[in-house]
C-alpha cells in the first residue's frame, strides 16, 4: 500500500513539472540580493547646542538607495572627527536614537557631536570669520574611521570601523546663538 | 464448549486494553498528520526559520516562504500514508485479534514511531552541524555571502540556544555577525511522543492478548 500511495502521488506530483527533475528540486524562492546601499547626503539642520556640555545637536538627511527591502535598524554610529588641515581633534559624534531603514528613501539621522574644549577653542581661533550675517563657521573636518553596529531582524551586525571621510562643514552662527 | 472455557476475548479486559490503545492510538496518528503542525523548529537571528514535522515544513528566509516541490511530495506522502496508517489502527482496534486485524496492525503500528526517530534525527543533525561542524555552514552560506569564518558560541542539543559569530568581508569592509540561533520543540512533538507510546503499547497488547487468546482457544479444544 505504501509503494502505491508513494508511486501515485508521485507520479502526480512530477506530472504536474513536466517530469522536468531540475524545477521539482529548484527551491521556489530566490536569495534576496544583498548590494552595497548607496548614500547621498542632502542636508542637515542644527536643532540646538548645550554651552555647558559643548553638545551641538544635529540631523542631516540622507537618500539611500538599497536593494530588496529588509528592515535595518541603525542602533550604534560613531566615530571621531578632526581638523583635516590641523590634527586637532574636534569632538565625537554619536547616534542618538535608532534609525530604521526599509527600502530606499530619504532618512534623518539625529547626531550628537560633543567638542572638545580644544576644539572649540581651535575653531574660534583657526576657522572662525566675521561677516554682516554673523560669524562664519568653515572648517574641513575629517573623520578617520566610523564604528557601526545594525540590527537585522535579531541579527547584531558590527562594523568595527570604516573607512572614514574628509568633508567641509560651513555654517552661520546666528547672533541670538544656537536654538 | 461452555461459557466458563471459551476465551471470549471482546469481554476480557486485556482485549478492551488493546481496542482502547489502539483506537486512541489511530485517533491520535490522524489527528496529529491532519494537523501537520511543526514537531522542530530552529530559528536563525529571525532571518533563517525551519519548522519541520513528518506532515509539513516551512522554510522562512528573510520573511519570504520557500518551499521545494520534491520535499512537498514527500510530506503529502508521508501525511497521506500516516492518515491511512492511523484509519488502520482504529479498524484493526475493533477487533484485535482477528487475523485481517493483525495484518493491519503490523502495517500500521510503525508509521509514527518511525517519522519520530526521523524527526528525532534531523534535530539532532541539524544542532550537532550548528554547534559542532560549522565549516558545513560555511560551504553553504558562502554561495550567497562572503564569509570569512563561524565559530559557535555554546552548544546546542536538540533545542537550546547559541550564538554563531560570523566574520566576513562585505563590499571590502569587515563585518561581524552575532547570529542568535534557537531551537525547540513544539507542542505536537509532545503529542507525538505519546502516540508512538500508545502504538508501541497497542502492538505489543495486541500481540500479547492474541497468543493468550490462541493459547486459551487451544486449551478449551483440548477439554473439550
Amino acid at each position: 500500500m505504501t509503494v502505491a500511495i508513494i508511486a501515485g502521488v508521485l507520479y502526480v506530483g512530477l506530472a504536474q513539472y513536466d517530469f522536468d527533475f531540475m524545477r521539482v528540486i529548484t527551491p521556489s524562492v530566490e536569495m534576496p540580493r544583498l548590494g552595497a546601499p548607496s548614500f547621498n547626503f542632502v542636508s542637515y539642520v542644527v536643532e540646538g547646542y548645550n554651552p555647558l556640555t559643548l553638545q551641538v545637536f544635529v540631523k542631516f538627511q540622507v537618500d539611500i538607495e538599497v536593494e530588496g527591502s529588509i528592515p535595518v535598524t541603525l542602533v550604534e554610529f560613531r566615530g571621531e572627527a578632526y581638523c583635516a588641515d590641523h590634527g586637532v581633534k574636534l569632538g565625537d559624534f554619536y547616534l542618538t536614537s535608532n534609525v530604521t531603514i526599509n527600502g530606499s528613501g530619504r532618512y534623518e539621522f539625529p547626531i550628537a557631536i560633543s567638542l572638545t574644549p580644544q576644539g572649540v577653542d581651535h575653531v574660534r581661533r583657526n576657522h572662525l570669520v566675521s561677516s554682516d550675517g554673523g560669524d562664519v563657521v568653515e572648517v574641513r573636518v575629517e573623520v578617520p574611521e566610523v564604528k557601526a553596529r545594525l540590527m537585522v531582524g535579531s541579527v547584531n551586525i558590527t562594523i568595527p570601523a570604516s573607512s572614514g571621510l574628509v568633508t567641509t562643514v560651513r555654517f552661520t552662527i546666528p547672533e541670538e546663538g544656537f536654538p | 464448549m461452555t461459557s466458563t472455557t471459551s476465551p471470549r476475548p471482546w469481554r476480557n479486559p486485556l482485549t478492551l486494553a488493546t481496542t482502547a490503545t489502539g483506537v486512541a492510538s489511530g485517533v491520535l496518528v490522524v489527528w496529529l498528520a491532519a494537523l501537520a503542525s511543526e514537531w522542530w523548529r530552529i530559528n536563525f537571528g529571525d532571518i533563517v526559520t525551519v519548522s519541520l514535522s513528518p506532515f509539513d515544513y516551512e522554510v522562512m528566509l528573510l520573511n519570504q516562504v520557500t518551499s521545494v516541490p520534491l520535499i512537498d511530495l514527500v510530506v503529502l506522502i508521508s501525511r497521506i500514508i500516516a492518515m491511512v496508517a492511523g484509519v488502520l489502527l482504529i479498524i484493526s482496534a475493533v477487533k484485535p485479534l482477528n487475523r485481517w486485524s493483525k495484518k493491519l496492525i503490523e502495517y500500521s503500528w510503525s508509521k509514527i514511531p518511525s517519522y519520530f526517530v526521523v524527526i528525532i534525527l534531523i534535530a539532532l543533525i541539524m544542532t550537532a552541524i550548528v554547534s559542532k561542524s560549522t565549516s558545513v555552514i560555511e560551504a553553504i552560506v558562502r554561495n550567497w555571502f562572503p564569509v570569512e569564518s563561524i565559530v559557535a558560541n555554546g552548544e546546542m542539543f536538540f533545542t537550546g540556544s547559541m550564538t554563531l559569530t560570523v566574520t566576513a568581508h562585505y563590499s571590502q569592509q569587515l563585518v561581524i555577525l552575532d547570529i542568535p540561533v534557537t531551537a525547540s520543540f513544539g507542542s505536537s512533538f509532545y503529542v507525538a511522543i505519546v502516540t508512538t507510546a500508545l502504538c508501541g503499547a497497542y502492538r505489543v497488547l495486541s500481540y500479547v492478548a492474541a497468543k493468550r487468546f490462541s493459547k486459551a482457544s487451544a486449551q478449551g479444544q483440548a477439554k473439550v
